[in-house]
C-alpha cells in the first residue's frame, strides 16, 4: 500500500474503547487509524447487556477512575450529537447465603464513601423491588440503585461517525499480523491487508491483547473466560425494574450427571421490553465465535429457576464472546516500557464505564507523553507480566 | 432426551431424501429430519391425504417414486420436528443438533450432519410490499396446491424467473383470475440463444415449462416483459398495484404505468438459498451470484469446511431438484466413506453417474441464474418510508442513515437499526440490505458481507430451550379435516 497508509497513530481493536480513543485522538487532530480483525463490536464491546456499571468497580485503584469516566456520561449524548439509549436503572445481585453477603461487605462500606450508591437488602425488599424474582430461596441481596445502561452499538458508532467526519480512516476485517518495530520504536503494524505506518499504536483489543503480545515477546498476563447471551422477543406484560445477577456460580446439570456446568447469571429488560440474558461460562482462552451446546441450556435453566413467568417468551438469538479479566481487577492501559510508541488500553473490568476516559488518558498520552486526569501507575502493562501464568477456574461451592 | 446417531440429515426435499437413501444404503445409521408432517420439502410436497392430490402429473410419479425408496429403506424419518441449533459436539469431531418436535428428543449428537434445508423465495422491496395479501411465489405455490387455499380471486404476478410461471399457472388451474403476470427480466430471447448448449437436454424442464406457459395462454393472461410491480396499495390490505414498464437507467424510468384491483399480490425474485445452519456453525462461504449470493464453499464431496458437515442442494446454491438429488447423493456417500461403511473407491464409484447430472446441471443453473437475477434498478422502487426489515420495522430511510455514519457491511447495518435482530434474524432483509449499501456506496454486493446467524435459527420458547417443554401450554395439535382438534 502507498503513502495514504501513514497515520500518526493507528487503534487497534474497534470496541467501545478502542471507538473513544479513535474518536478523541482525531478530535485532537491526530491522523488516526482504527483497525478491526472482525467488525465494530465484534467482541465482548456488542455482546454485552450495555452496563454503564460502577458497582462492580475493583476497589483499590480505580474508583477514582470510575467516577471521573461515569461524569462524563451526563454531557455524552450533546457532546457526540446523537442518543445512545443512556437510562438509568438500579442492580440487585441475589444473595443465595450469608457467606456471599460477607463476600460483598467492604463493598458496601467502600463505593457509597465515593458516592456510588450500594446496600444490602432482604427478602421481603427484593420483593418489593422486584415482583417478578421469587426471592424464596435466596438470603438477600446487593442493592445499586443509581446504575445505568445504554446501546453500546449505538455508543460505537457515535464515537465513530463523529470520528470519521473528523477523518478518522476505519478498517474493519483487516487483522494485525505483525507489528515493525525498529531500534525499540514502534513504526506500524503489519495486517492482512497492507502495512499501516505509525510512530504510535494503541492496543484495545480485550482478549486478543495476550496473542498480539506475544508476536512482541510480552507475555502480558489477561485472562480469558466466555460470556454468553440471548435476547428473548418483545415481553410487555413482564417489568424488570433492575439489572437481576445472581453473585455466585450455579451448578447445572446440562446433559446427564457427568456433565455439569457452573453458570452466573445476569438479567435485564431492555427499553423496548426485549430481555437480556447473560451468563459467564467456559473458562481458557476461547476466541471462537460460536457458543457452545450447554450455554443457551444453563442460561435458560437459570432463568426459568428465577423468573418463571419468562420460560414461554420466544428466545430470538444466543450469542457468545470472549471476555477478560486480570488477578487484581485492574486493566493494562498505559505505555509499554521497552517499546517506544507502544500503549496498551486493554482487559478492563466493565468497559463501557471506562470507555470516555480511556479515549482522554490515551490522547493526553499520545499529545503528551504523560496523563494527569487521574493516576494510571497501578495499571502499567508490565506488572502482569510477573504473575504466574494462571487458568481460570470457577469454584464450586462446597456441600 | 439425548439420541446418539451416525448421520442426521436436515431436510427431506429433493437432496436430503437422496442423501438419507444414499448413506442407508451403505448401512450408516441416519436420521432424516423435517419441519413438515411428510416427506418431499417445498419440490416434492406432500398435501393432506383428504385433498386426494394425485394429478398424475411427471412430478407426481417421481415423487412417489422417491418416497416408494424412502419408506423401503432403513432411514428413521423425524416428522413436524424444527432444528433449531447446530453445536460442535460434546465429544471432539462430532455434532450436536438441538431439536423441538412432538417426537423428537432434544438433543441428537451425530458423527456427522449433511445439511439439506433447502431455499426460499427472494423478495425485492417496494411501496406496499409488507401489505397483507402479498405473498410470495412459493407460498403461493404451497397455498395453492398443498392447502387447496386461494390467496386471492384476483391477483397479479411480478417477479423474475421460472417459478412465477408454475404459481401463475396453478393459480389459473385452481380458478383465480390472474390479471397480469410481470417478468421484470428483458432480452430474453437473445440472452438465452448463444447459451442454448446448455439447456440442450432439459426436455422435462422444457415440457414443464410449456405446460404453465399452454395454462396461461388458455386462461388469457397477459405475460408482460420486462415489466414489475412498483407499489401495492390499500388501507387494511393490498386492493390495487400499480405496475410499469422498467427501462434501464439510474434511476430507471418506469414507463406506461397501470393500475390494475386486486386482492392479492404474488412476488417473487428467485431464490436464496437457506444457509442458516451453515452460518450457525460459521463455514467459510463465498460469493456466487448466478447461486443465490453467498453459499457454503464446498470440496468436491459436497462437504463444508467444517469437516464432517455436508450441505447438499439448494441450501449450499440454488440449482434445482434434479441437481438437489445428485448433490444429496455424493453427499450420502461421501458421509458413508467417512463412517468407514463404504471404501474410498466404492464410494466414488457409486458417486459417478451423479456428478454427470451435476455439470450438466450446473450449466442449466448458470443459464437460470444470469437470465432472472433481480435487475439492480429493482432496489430503487423502494421510498424512504418503505419497509425493510419487517421484524423489527426499520425503513429504507433508517438504513440510508445508518449508511451515512459510516455502516460497511450488513452487520453494521444491523447493529446501527436493529434490521435483522428480529424473528428472522435477517433472512429477507439482509440480502436486501446488501443491495441497497452496494448501490448507496457504489460497491459490489459481496462487499456488504452478510449476516451471521446464532441459535436458534427460528425463535423457540425459553423453556424448549431449558428442556422442559412439559411447561408449555399445548398450542398445537393434529388438526382434522373438519378443522377440530
Amino acid at each position: 500500500m502507498g503513502p495514504t497508509n501513514q497515520f500518526d497513530v493507528v487503534v487497534v481493536g474497534a470496541g467501545v474503547i478502542g471507538c473513544s480513543i479513535a474518536y478523541h485522538l482525531s478530535a485532537a487532530g491526530l491522523k488516526t487509524a482504527l483497525l478491526d480483525r472482525e467488525q465494530v463490536g465484534a467482541g465482548a464491546s456488542g455482546s454485552n447487556l450495555g452496563m454503564v456499571q460502577s458497582n462492580d468497580a475493583e476497589l483499590t485503584h480505580s474508583l477514582p477512575m470510575v467516577k471521573a469516566s461515569l461524569s462524563r456520561y451526563a454531557l455524552l449524548e450533546d457532546e457526540l450529537g446523537m442518543p445512545v439509549g443512556l437510562r438509568h436503572i438500579g442492580s440487585l445481585r441475589l444473595l443465595s447465603s450469608e457467606q456471599q453477603w460477607k463476600l460483598s461487605e467492604e463493598r458496601s462500606r467502600i463505593l457509597p464513601a465515593h458516592g456510588i450508591s450500594y446496600e444490602f437488602v432482604s427478602p421481603e425488599r427484593i420483593r418489593e423491588l422486584e415482583p417478578m424474582v421469587d426471592p424464596g430461596p435466596l438470603f438477600g441481596a446487593t442493592y445499586a440503585c443509581a446504575q445505568a445502561q445504554l446501546n453500546p452499538f449505538l455508543l460505537m458508532w457515535a464515537y465513530l461517525r463523529r470520528a470519521q467526519a473528523m477523518g478518522l480512516a476505519l478498517h474493519t476485517h483487516t487483522e494485525v499480523t505483525g507489528f515493525i518495530i525498529e531500534g525499540g520504536r514502534m513504526r506500524g503494524v503489519k495486517t492482512n491487508l497492507g502495512t499501516f505506518s505509525a510512530g504510535m499504536v494503541v492496543l484495545a483489543t480485550a482478549a486478543w491483547t495476550r496473542r498480539l503480545g506475544q508476536m512482541m515477546a510480552q507475555n502480558w498476563n489477561i485472562h480469558t473466560f466466555r460470556a454468553s447471551a440471548m435476547v428473548t422477543e418483545r415481553v410487555p406484560e413482564l417489568k424488570l425494574n433492575n439489572i437481576l445477577s445472581s453473585a455466585d456460580a450455579i451448578e447445572m446439570e446440562v446433559t446427564g450427571k457427568e456433565d455439569m456446568e457452573l453458570t452466573v447469571l445476569a438479567l435485564t429488560q431492555t427499553g423496548d421490553d426485549h430481555f437480556l440474558i447473560a451468563q459467564a461460562d467456559r473458562p481458557g482462552e476461547v476466541l471462537a465465535p460460536q457458543i457452545s451446546h450447554a450455554a443457551p441450556k444453563t442460561m435458560a435453566m437459570m432463568v426459568g429457576r428465577f423468573v418463571p413467568a419468562l420460560r414461554k417468551a420466544r428466545v430470538l438469538r444466543t450469542w457468545t464472546a470472549p471476555t477478560t479479566y486480570t488477578e487484581d481487577g485492574c486493566p493494562l492501559l498505559g505505555p509499554v516500557k521497552v517499546i517506544e510508541g507502544l500503549i496498551l488500553a486493554a482487559s478492563y473490568r466493565s468497559a463501557i464505564v471506562h470507555a470516555p476516559l480511556a479515549g482522554e488518558i490515551v490522547t493526553q498520552l499520545v499529545t503528551t507523553g504523560r496523563c494527569d486526569l487521574i493516576d494510571i501507575s497501578p495499571f502499567e502493562p508490565e506488572r502482569t507480566m510477573g504473575l504466574a501464568d494462571t487458568i481460570y477456574t470457577v469454584k464450586r461451592p462446597s456441600t | 432426551m439425548i439420541r446418539e446417531v451416525e448421520l442426521a440429515v436436515v431436510g427431506a426435499g429433493p437432496a436430503g431424501i437422496e442423501a438419507a437413501i444414499a448413506a442407508s444404503a451403505a448401512g450408516v445409521d441416519v436420521t432424516l429430519i423435517d419441519s413438515a408432517p411428510k416427506p418431499g420439502g417445498q419440490y416434492f410436497q406432500q398435501s393432506p391425504e383428504y385433498f386426494q392430490p394425485d394429478d398424475g402429473s411427471d412430478r407426481e410419479v417421481e415423487a412417489k417414486r422417491l418416497f416408494k425408496r424412502l419408506c423401503s429403506s432403513d432411514v428413521t424419518f423425524l416428522p413436524d420436528t424444527l432444528v433449531w441449533g447446530l453445536f460442535a459436539g460434546p465429544k471432539p469431531g462430532t455434532w450436536c443438533l438441538t431439536l423441538h418436535g412432538p417426537t423428537a428428543p432434544a438433543r441428537l449428537n451425530a458423527r456427522a450432519v449433511i445439511l439439506a434445508t433447502g431455499a426460499y423465495d427472494r423478495s425485492v422491496p417496494f411501496p406496499g410490499w409488507d401489505l397483507p395479501g402479498v405473498i410470495t411465489a412459493g407460498a403461493a405455490l404451497r397455498l395453492v396446491k398443498n392447502q387447496r387455499i386461494l390467496p386471492g380471486k384476483h391477483v397479479v404476478l411480478s417477479g423474475a424467473g421460472p417459478l412465477q410461471l408454475a404459481a401463475a399457472a396453478h393459480l389459473v388451474q385452481a380458478g383465480a383470475e390472474v390479471i397480469a403476470v410481470c417478468e421484470s427480466s428483458t432480452g430474453l430471447l437473445w440472452r438465452c440463444l448463444p447459451r442454448l448448449p446448455a439447456a440442450w437436454g432439459q426436455w422435462s424442464r422444457a415440457k414443464e415449462g410449456l405446460g404453465y406457459l399452454m395454462a396461461l395462454v388458455r386462461g388469457h393472461v397477459p405475460y408482460r416483459l420486462g415489466w414489475t410491480v412498483i407499489s401495492a396499495r390499500g388501507e387494511d390490505k393490498v386492493r390495487e398495484v400499480v405496475i410499469a414498464r422498467l427501462d434501464r437507467g439510474s434511476p430507471p424510468s418506469l414507463g406506461g404505468q397501470i393500475t390494475l384491483a386486486v386482492d392479492a399480490l404474488v412476488v417473487g425474485y428467485g431464490l436464496t438459498p437457506g444457509t442458516e445452519l451453515c452460518r450457525v456453525v460459521d463455514c467459510d462461504f463465498e460469493f456466487e451470484a448466478y447461486r443465490g449470493g453467498f453459499v457454503p464453499r464446498r470440496n468436491e464431496n459436497m462437504e463444508t469446511s467444517c469437516p464432517g458437515l455436508y450441505a447438499a442442494g439448494d441450501c449450499a446454491g440454488i440449482g434445482g431438484a434434479k441437481m438437489a438429488g445428485a448433490e444429496g447423493q455424493i453427499a450420502g456417500c461421501a458421509a458413508a466413506a467417512r463412517l468407514h461403511r463404504l471404501s474410498e473407491r466404492e464410494a466414488r464409484a457409486r458417486m459417478a453417474h451423479a456428478r454427470a447430472v451435476i455439470s450438466r446441471e450446473q450449466r442449466f443453473a448458470r443459464l437460470v441464474g444470469d437470465l432472472f437475477s433481480p435487475r439492480p434498478e429493482l432496489y430503487a422502487l423502494a421510498g424512504a418510508d418503505t419497509m425493510i426489515c419487517r421484524c423489527e420495522q426499520v425503513t429504507l430511510g433508517q438504513i440510508r442513515e445508518a449508511i451515512s455514519f459510516g455502516a460497511q457491511t450488513v452487520s453494521d447495518i444491523k447493529n446501527l437499526t436493529r434490521a435483522g435482530m428480529g424473528n428472522c434474524q435477517g433472512r429477507t432483509c439482509g440480502t436486501i440490505a446488501a443491495q441497497i449499501l452496494a448501490s448507496e456506496t457504489s460497491r459490489s454486493v459481496e462487499s456488504a458481507r452478510y449476516l451471521s446467524i446464532r441459535p436458534p435459527i427460528h425463535p423457540v420458547p425459553l423453556a424448549v430451550i431449558e428442556e422442559r417443554t412439559q411447561d408449555l401450554v399445548r398450542t398445537s395439535g393434529e388438526v382434522t379435516p373438519d378443522g377440530s382438534n
